[in-house]
């Protein structure tokens, strides 16, 4: 199960031409920092101080933004009904079966025109309308949880807001852990749409600048992109353990009466 | 009918937006951005100068990045007026950027071009003549050999300037050649590396590689006087035939790797050539990459010429431009983006800095004075394209729209010819016809 | 549908109104409504309408109608081979993945210490995704003279198949690369075990249930919501893989693990025709859109929500 990812912590120890050559060894036979030291270093002065940092704002404010917004519309899906409901389900499902690099270039024209090419805002802005994953992921939470808790909140004079806010949202924690654990996950491993909308090497995330390592028509250094993939692995395994506690605690013990 | 008026009303809203897009883009971003920086710039610094901000955007590595950034640091310094920005990614992704780029107006003004791709972004004018500043003399070509400048010339208009020449070559291990008692000639014949093959395979097992292909296609079209793209559009398969032949023949020896293999150990990724760890003897590359894949190998690899056919005085070699220097059509500073390139193909400075990385420095007098101080093994590639230059034909004309397609289905024709699934015949008369309809679509 | 947005004349105060469901729910997906406007539908609309043109991005689209269409149905050969080639794999991986991760699920569920570490030792292939470490090492341990090939020679299978290099076996390298990777499922999985409530259990054993019935009368059935998401997501993931084949095989050996996505990419950007990507998209949305239909539809079937008794 863990045999790649250790092989890929040994990898950035081995001197980085020796990487291919000893693929089928996992001890190094030298031990050596080298990589890490040349791959923080970065390109043309850029170093990876801040491409760690830019990853952190974007995957960070992206997620809370996805998080909250993705259940407030989940709720709006799960919980009421409305006219023409079908149809903005289907919108959202047809925009999660589209892939990125389709829309790509009609999407870079329009943001290009609102003038926000080469800032965080069409990677970021987007998140905070709801993502149809997380969405998708909530609504069959919250359908979940039975009506009779609504009811009864209604009895004691609860709006629909309160329900949500009071009731549903506490319950469904499992939910958006989960999605925050996938948001920031995904956030923080896209490149697609930095490498598009940034235009500065002082902006560029580490998933990006993972990319510049390799160079198919000139040579690639492995140690380094090795080393570096492997310190931008720490970030979100440290958001997955420290979140999944919240998982493991889960709504079992706050007790809902089925 | 309703059908029928929802694409056509949809076709019409597009192709509004995309005109819109393409055009109002292009002027209001390119205009806005370096006009509002100079204001300031001017305001802060209060020169006389105007000041100037130019974008610069190339695909390389950590090396190419680390090197241009300096070269590019140097000549700000030296033209305090100038400012350049900087953009660097790796090959993939540059040209997924640049199509977004250019589908919403706003090219750098200095990119980096690749001889397959220049073709397309000229053909839709994304790019600017740059023959008016070699006319006027901001770029110096006096030093530059004209098939280079010829390269990138389209209808008597030159589009972009070559950092660097890379020529092909087919690299092999030194000790088993040795072992076999057997030597390399400066440049062989096929019928004579068969023979080579088969002797290396008797005396050590080493098998051998024979590449497929549109390296080895195009450079066959050469060795019978032609081009390739010309060959497909007029029909002619001689040059096809022969090529596929010469595949099946090496694929069928027993000296030959097995497609299996082959298929695992993908050739065209520099960590997993077969030569790496001694399946084959050779391999086949440009010779930029000698460098990185003797680092693969972990050792000194031999290099000598593509075989050639027996009897035929064309000139099949030639120097290939690696990485030209293109100025964007809507970039509002083509005179000093001009000016940018001449320094960094003609200057000495600069190329101390760059040290070839890009290939051979195009300007014969700067090559020679970075020579000597390039490491050994990068003294072997200089030496190897001095060679070349002395027996290299003209390279062929820009390649069409469309060569990427026809690059592919030549690699999968090659491949089911070596898993014997199609004959020579079969693999000629498709590659003929699909090449042919793949080029006529994309000239639409 | 501009309409609906506004709630129904009434005497009602705007407090009123705006807590009735209809209200609410426009309020609530609100969001989403003016995200999608704003940032989806145009492109959408335009990638739609780009499939029916030659579009080689450099140049402004030229309409000609459904050619695209034509052409990937009758003309390209290719196009029906890696969309076979896609099926076999979303059919192949997506219930192993979803089984594999089920089970896992259900092993880890408690919430002692020990678990928590497995949970994460499960999830971090998931965390390496497709990185390019990943595709070396696959490469590597599938190779002729690879792990694979050691390990089935140690318990005495004579082997020495380059996995990779045969145009039978190479889809399954990626198969069984999607299947290790299913600590993402494992999660939503164990998410939805963690809601089920422990009452139910409770009584079920008062019952004198056990684990076999409880599994099949209880965790199951409470769990199909997650199946569900589970199914429809991982449809559609599986038709969009991408890098899996991109980085590992380069589509190879004979196109036989040339992914849709990867086809369809290679249309767009190498070859220069978005329009026919474009329309290879729709294609794609049109066959999940009909898979998905159906799995909705079936839902009553089989599909257990709480709230809906």
């Amino acid at each position: 199960m863990v045999y790649p990812l250790v092989w890929m912590i040994m990898s950035t120890f081995k001197e980085s031409g020796e990487i291919f050559k000893t693929a089928a060894r996992l001890i190094p036979d030298t031990f050596t920092l080298e990589n890490y030291k040349t791959g923080w270093q970065g390109f043309a002065g850029y170093g990876f101080g801040i491409f760690f940092k830019n990853s952190f704002i974007i995957a960070g404010i992206s997620t809370i933004g996805a998080v909250f917004s993705s259940a407030v519309v989940a709720f709006g899906f799960a919980r009421c009904n409305f006219k023409l409901k079908g149809f903005w389900f289907a919108c959202m499902l047809v925009a999660m079966m589209l892939p990125f690099q389709m829309i790509m270039i009609p999407q870079y024209i329009m943001f290009n025109k609102m003038g926000w090419v080469g800032s965080y805002l069409p990677i970021i802005v987007p998140q905070f309308f709801g993502q149809g994953f997380f969405i998708f992921l909530d609504i069959q939470f919250m359908k979940g949880i039975p009506r009779d808790l609504d009811e009864a909140a209604r009895m004691d004079g609860c709006s629909i807001y309160g329900i949500f806010a009071r009731i549903i949202l506490p319950l469904v924690k499992p939910a958006l852990v989960t999605s925050a654990i996938f948001s920031f996950m995904w956030r923080w491993d896209d490149f697609l749409s930095p490498l598009i909308y940034l235009n500065d090497p002082m902006k560029y995330p580490v998933s990006y600048a993972l990319k510049m390592f390799s160079d198919p028509t000139v040579g690639s250094d492995w140690g380094a992109m090795f080393a570096m993939a492997t310190l931008s692995l720490i970030p979100i395994f440290l958001i997955f353990v420290t979140m999944q506690k919240y998982l493991v605690e889960g709504i079992a013990s706050t007790g809902i009466k089925g | 009918m309703k059908k029928k008026l929802l694409a056509g009303s949809l076709a019409a809203v597009m192709a509004a937006a995309a005109f819109a897009g393409c055009s109002q883009g292009a002027q209001t971003k390119t205009a806005k951005e370096p006009a509002k920086k100079s204001e300031t710039e001017v305001n802060l610094t209060r020169s006389g100068d105007e000041k100037v901000t130019l974008s610069f955007c190339w695909w390389g590595n950590q090396t190419r990045n680390d090197l241009t950034k300096k070269a590019v640091d140097l000549y700000m310094s030296n033209n305090p007026n100038v400012e350049i920005k900087v953009e660097f990614t790796d090959w993939t992704g540059y040209w997924d950027k640049l199509s977004a780029m250019a589908a919403g107006g706003n090219l750098p003004d200095i990119m980096q071009q690749d001889y397959g791709y220049l073709g397309s972004y000229q053909s839709s004018g994304q790019l600017a003549d740059l023959s008016e500043f070699i006319d006027s003399g901001v770029i110096d070509t006096e030093k530059i050999n004209k098939s280079v400048i010829d390269s990138s010339t389209i209808d008597g208009k030159c589009y972009g300037i070559s950092s660097g020449v890379t020529a092909l070559m087919m690299d092999y291990d030194k000790a088993i050649v040795e072992e076999a008692g057997v030597t390399i000639p400066q440049q062989m014949t096929f019928d004579e590396l068969y023979d080579i093959s088969q002797e290396i395979y008797d005396k050590t097992g080493a098998r051998t590689y024979f590449d497929g292909g549109m390296n080895t296609l195009k450079y066959m079209a050469r060795v019978n006087g032609s081009s390739l793209f010309e060959d497909i559009n007029a029909g002619d398969d001689t040059s096809v035939k022969e090529h596929f032949a010469l595949v099946e023949k090496f694929a069928q020896a027993e000296f030959a790797i097995s497609p299996d293999v082959l298929a695992e150990k993908n050739p065209y990724v520099v960590e997993t050539k077969p030569i790496n760890d001694g399946t084959t003897w050779n391999d086949f590359s440009y010779c930029n990459q000698y460098i990185s894949i003797c680092s693969a190998a972990g050792r000194e690899l031999g290099i000598t010429m593509y075989p050639t056919v027996e009897g035929k005085d064309t000139k099949p070699m030639y120097l290939q431009p690696a990485a030209f220097l293109s100025v964007a059509e809507t970039s509002r500073n083509k005179e000093e983006a001009a000016k940018f390139i001449n320094w960094f193909i003609n200057s000495v400075e600069c190329n101390e800095i760059l040290m070839a990385e890009r290939g051979m420095p195009v300007n014969t007098d700067v090559s020679e004075a970075i020579k000597p101080k390039a490491d050994p093994v990068a003294q072997v590639v200089f030496d190897y394209v001095a060679e070349v230059n002395t027996v290299a034909g003209s390279v062929d004309p820009p390649e069409p729209e469309g060569r990427a397609e026809v690059d592919d289905l030549c690699n999968s024709i090659v491949e089911n010819l070596r898993y014997g699934d199609i004959t020579v015949e079969e693999a000629t008369e498709s590659f003929m016809t699909d090449a042919k309809r793949i080029l006529d679509e994309a000239a639409k | 549908m501009k309409q609906t947005e506004k709630p129904p004349k009434s005497k009602k105060t705007l407090a009123q109104k705006l807590n009735t469901e209809k209200a609410a729910g426009y309020v609530f997906i609100l969001p989403f409504i003016i995200g999608f406007l704003a940032f989806m539908a145009v492109p959408m609309a335009l990638s739609f309408g780009f499939s029916f043109t030659r579009y080689n991005i450099l140049e402004s689209p030229v309409f000609i109608g459904i050619e695209n269409y034509m052409t990937m149905f009758t003309k390209d050969a290719k196009f029906w081979k890696v969309f076979g080639v896609t099926m076999y794999y979303v059919f192949c991986s997506v219930p192993l993945r979803l089984i594999m991760a089920l089970a896992v699920a259900m092993l880890l569920v408690r919430g002692t210490k020990a678990s928590g570490f497995y949970r994460a030792v499960y999830y971090l292939p998931s965390i390496m995704g497709s990185s390019v470490a990943v595709a070396i090492l696959w490469k590597r341990m599938f190779s002729g003279d690879g792990v694979i090939n050691t390990m089935l020679q140690a318990i005495g299978i004579p082997c020495s198949t380059a996995w990779l290099g045969r145009s039978d076996t190479a889809i399954w390298t990626l198969i069984i690369l999607a299947v290790w990777q299913f600590g993402s499922s494992m999660l939503i999985f164990l998410s939805g075990l963690k809601q089920i409530p422990v009452n139910l259990y409770e009584a079920a054993i008062m019952d004198g249930a056990g684990g076999f019935q409880k599994f099949f009368k209880i965790t199951l059935p409470m769990l199909t919501p997650s199946i569900f998401f589970n199914l429809i997501n991982q449809l559609i993931t599986g038709f969009m893989a991408f890098t899996q084949s991109y980085i590992i095989t380069q589509g190879g050996p004979r196109d036989s693990t040339r992914f849709y996505a990867v086809y369809m990419y290679q249309n767009s950007f190498t070859y220069n025709k978005l329009g026919y990507g474009c329309a290879m998209a729709w294609f794609m949305i049109l066959v999940i859109g009909l898979l998905t239909f159906i799995l909705f539809k079936s839902q009553n079937k089989w599909v257990y929500y709480e709230s809906e008794g």
